[in-house]
């Protein structure tokens, strides 16, 4: 490859991960739990981008890409974190729940999100943080666009009591 | 407007998932990445580049021991399959000017037409050593090596034998040791064989036509077998030096 051409690659990458590094890494950390971890999966995808763009910027959605990586990577993390956690669970006799990051939240939105579906947790998040379409979350989680609707209702109607309850807290102090 | 359009869900949601990372830490944690994976794939490639090149001359060398070749049949039905070793050997030392007086057991024909020779099959002068006896078939066309000398010392236990062929007619001797033995004497169409002197380490035979002789004499030199031809026309009364090929037929013929 030439160094002209090289420079190109790398200035594409460059300006797709400047432009959807935090907003993905936002989104998985709200799935996960953990800012570390999201931003890990999300790197690696990037890498795995920078490595193969030759291929990858022939796809019509090269950030699709990207992101089904991530989230692919989230996935593997969590079976191993799973696996790890019921070993761990088992050994201490105590039940386990997906961490989530209270981020100093004094309400039972954390709670309430961790006990969602994962696949409600990714499409919340791709929809409410990352800001993408319906279509766009569907294709991230390789799912139709009525399966995404059916999430976010769901997800919405769990959540949407907890935010509604917190604003009345908020508002009586 | 999206029916699940929410700013309240969608403010709380963006709170708990925490601030925007510091791109400029992020990116440059990113690029370390790829430094790292890029490293790791050049020595995965070199050290796959190097292995591949290992593999590729052990394979080479294996193929071109010598030990290999025996698994090769030799030709002639020799049993023995180190002789088709020796003569691959040989054909590459045969490249080289070499004389038969280093090369008892050698194989090697050269043919050459002389001048004075009326009939071609009849004047070909030919030093051929054949392992076996049967190969008494008169080499024939432009001067062309058709075996390979085979650079064994000679052995006192197995006795060689070769053939030597001029304008009159074949001869094969045998060496045993330091005798000197004619197995056969073929005399060529209208020559006729005449046993000359017929000594341990020397013998000598005569073919005779009505118009031309043939001498072919055979002594042992430091246990070699040399050959001496002489080839007399009457009709040019003019001889056929031996050595019509030059350096392949490095002993020479004497003329007489």
């Amino acid at each position: 490859m030439s160094e002209a051409s090289e420079v190109k690659v790398v200035a594409t990458v460059d300006s797709l991960f400047r432009a959807h590094y935090g907003r993905l890494v936002r989104a998985l950390t709200l799935v996960c739990g953990d800012r570390e971890v999201a931003a890990d999966a999300v790197q690696e995808a990037f890498v795995k981008a920078h490595l193969h763009w030759r291929r990858i910027e022939q796809y019509d959605d090269p950030v699709g890409w990207i992101r089904r990586v991530a989230i692919n990577r989230l996935h593997d993390d969590h079976r191993r974190q799973s696996r790890k956690g019921r070993a761990l669970q088992r050994m201490a006799g105590e039940p386990q729940v997906d961490p989530v990051d209270q981020n100093g939240f004094d309400s039972d939105l954390p709670m309430i999100l961790a006990q969602l579906p994962k696949q409600q947790r990714l499409a919340m998040a791709l929809f409410y943080v990352d800001e993408l379409s319906i279509a766009e979350v569907a294709d991230a989680l390789n799912v139709s666009e009525g399966a995404v609707k059916s999430y976010l209702h769901q997800g919405r109607a769990r959540l949407r009591s907890v935010v509604a309850s917190g604003e009345e807290v908020h508002s009586d102090e | 407007m999206s029916e699940f359009h929410d700013p309240d869900l969608r403010q709380e949601l963006g709170r708990l998932s925490g601030p925007y990372p510091d791109d400029n830490v992020a990116f440059a944690a990113w690029q370390r990445r790829v430094g790292q994976v890029r490293r790791r794939r050049v020595v995965a490639w070199t050290t796959a580049a190097a292995l591949s090149l290992v593999v590729g001359t052990v394979g080479v060398a294996a193929l071109q021991r010598p030990d290999r070749h025996s698994l090769v049949p030799s030709n002639a039905g020799d049993t023995s399959t180190e002789v088709s070793v020796a003569n691959r050997v040989a054909t590459t030392a045969h490249e080289a000017p070499t004389t038969e007086s280093t090369e008892p057991e050698t194989s090697e024909v050269t043919t050459a037409s002389p001048e004075t020779t009326p009939d071609t099959e009849a004047g070909e002068v030919a030093v051929d050593e054949t392992a076996a006896p049967a190969a008494g078939g008169s080499p024939s066309g432009s001067p062309t090596k058709v075996h390979s000398p085979v650079p064994q010392p000679p052995t006192g236990s197995q006795p060689a034998t070769r053939t030597f062929s001029a304008i009159g007619g074949t001869i094969t001797v045998r060496q045993d040791g330091d005798q000197l033995t004619v197995v056969s004497a073929k005399a060529a169409a209208g020559f006729h064989a005449e046993l000359g002197e017929h000594s341990g380490s020397r013998v000598e035979v005569t073919f005779t036509s009505d118009s031309h002789e043939s001498q072919i004499t055979v002594k042992l030199e430091n246990g070699v077998m040399k050959p001496d031809f002489s080839e007399k026309s009457d009709n040019h009364d003019s001889t056929v030096p031996a050595d019509v090929s030059g350096a392949e037929q490095g002993s020479g013929g004497k003329s007489g």
